[in-house]
């Protein structure tokens, strides 16, 4: 028995919830009939059908594909010893770059010795010029081992932004699979960019406020996309709270109730009309009187 | 051609596998589409597509809860895909309520018993979402409070607060109105 007439509580434990909603849904015929079952395993077949003929299919193309395999893993080595070599030559020219300076340093020591007066100017221009290009060339190579280093570097960089964004879309898609809830731009369907102004009427206290300021608009936006809302499929709203978007294009109405938030949105071609619940349902009027305030 | 026979003997054996869980967990899995969807023809649709989803993952089944468990959590993502898609948002479906006319074959008290399931029916399917969705896992299909949290991807402290916070909506609704009956 599930209202107990002693203790005057309502035991839901008792009602016996299971057996009644099956006995409601089967006096209206919600079962699962043999038409059903016989829909879905041919439904089943046939998948497995299409699967089969789209293994057969691979295999006709199985070749093509194998060659195509081979060809990439041959060209990606042969890029990996391009890269190699380019990288062993770089390390070579800075090494030899390296000895040729030290030997002109050498040279240059040793000629200014022997030859003290004859043309110091000209040797130390001639010095300063070799020295530049040498430098050049140093820095050239530098530069060249730098942007290889850099371009592999970047590669790998890409590679794992590319394989984190991979992960993380992969999250956000196995999130999404399992919530259902949206936040306040998706419910008003009007962007908070795209708001004009934000009116606030509460039907207790009449109190109303209007936001027509660009920040105060962002303001308003900035405190709702703190709360989420989940989709609902039916339920009453007494409209507590009648919050009013107009935006670029669209006028976004939200009634507020008890449990239950009403959304219509009206633009030029279509009026849609949708029903949520808040997940922190107290919070949200808390914060809507404060804004009232 | 060995390897041909071996897989086709698989894959009988995989549908009728496949075909004993639909008999057995049919009937669970259609309700439970339907107080989601509450129309017969997308629940029958979500059935098939639940039941497709099952062969297809039924080799990654790990066991780690019961597979009526693993159906229920299927159909109800499945369930939630549907009320999430954009025709939907745009279309908010009709209950279709039948006057229920007494038929001079049908004893009153048969009668009375069938309104108050429907009641009770009508009253489960008005509750919102989020407290609907426990009191389906916990009280239709026999889940434990750790199971539907798990089933519904929120913590075990939520699980037991909406459905105490369900409990309370349905004694609004219900008491007085089924108190007779009980």
């Amino acid at each position: 028995m599930s209202f107990d007439k002693k203790s005057n509580k309502f035991d839901l434990d008792k009602l016996n919830l299971k057996d009644r909603l099956n006995a409601s849904l089967e006096n209206e015929g919600i079962s699962v009939s043999e038409d059903l079952i016989n829909r879905t395993l041919n439904a089943i077949k046939n998948q497995k059908a299409d699967e089969l003929d789209h293994v057969k299919e691979n295999k006709k193309n199985n070749k093509p594909a194998f060659i195509i395999r081979k060809t990439r893993i041959l060209v990606s080595a042969a890029a990996a010893v391009i890269i190699l070599l380019v990288g062993m030559s770089a390390v070579r020219l800075m090494s030899s770059n390296k000895k040729a300076d030290n030997e002109f340093m050498e040279f240059n020591y040793a000629g200014y010795a022997e030859k003290s007066d004859s043309a110091p100017q000209i040797t130390t221009k001639s010095d300063a010029s070799t020295e530049l290009k040498a430098d050049e060339e140093l820095k050239i190579a530098s530069d060249e081992n730098n942007m290889l280093m850099e371009g592999t570097h970047e590669e790998n960089v890409v590679d794992t932004g590319t394989n984190e964004k991979i992960t993380q879309d992969q999250m956000n898609l196995a999130s999404a699979f399992t919530s259902n809830e949206i936040g306040f731009a998706e419910l008003a369907a009007i962007e908070a960019s795209d708001a004009k102004s934000v009116l606030i009427t509460s039907a207790a206290s009449g109190k109303t406020v209007l936001f027509s300021e660009k920040d105060q608009v962002n303001r308003f936006y900035a405190i709702m996309e703190n709360h989420t809302f989940i989709r609902e499929t039916e339920g009453q709203s007494e409209g507590n709270y009648v919050i009013e978007i107009t935006g670029q294009d669209r006028v976004s109405k939200i009634e507020i109730g008890t449990d239950i938030i009403k959304a219509d949105t009206t633009d030029k071609e279509a009026v849609s009309h949708s029903i949520y619940s808040a997940v922190d349902h107290n919070r949200l009027i808390k914060e809507l009187d404060e804004l009232l305030q | 051609m060995q390897k041909d026979k071996q897989n086709d003997a698989s894959w009988q054996s995989s549908v009728h596998e496949i075909e004993a869980l639909i008999r057995e967990y049919g009937n669970d899995v259609l309700r439970t589409a339907y107080m989601y969807v509450k129309d017969i023809h997308v629940a029958e649709d979500i059935f098939q597509e639940v039941f497709i989803k099952v062969y297809n993952n039924l080799s990654t089944f790990v066991g780690n809860s019961s597979i009526k468990t693993w159906i229920i959590r299927i159909t109800i993502n499945t369930c939630k895909d549907y009320l999430k898609s954009a025709y939907n948002r745009r279309v908010v479906p009709m209950m279709e309520y039948h006057e229920e006319t007494i038929s001079s074959e049908l004893d009153y008290n048969e009668v009375e018993k069938r309104d108050t399931n429907h009641l009770i029916k009508e009253a489960v399917l008005s509750l919102p979402a989020k407290y609907r969705d426990v009191v389906m896992c916990v009280y239709f299909n026999d889940m434990s409070i750790a199971e539907a949290a798990k089933v519904l991807d929120i913590a075990e402290g939520t699980a037991k607060s909406r459905l105490a916070r369900a409990r309370q909506k349905l004694k609004d609704v219900l008491e007085g109105r089924v108190s007779d009956e009980f």
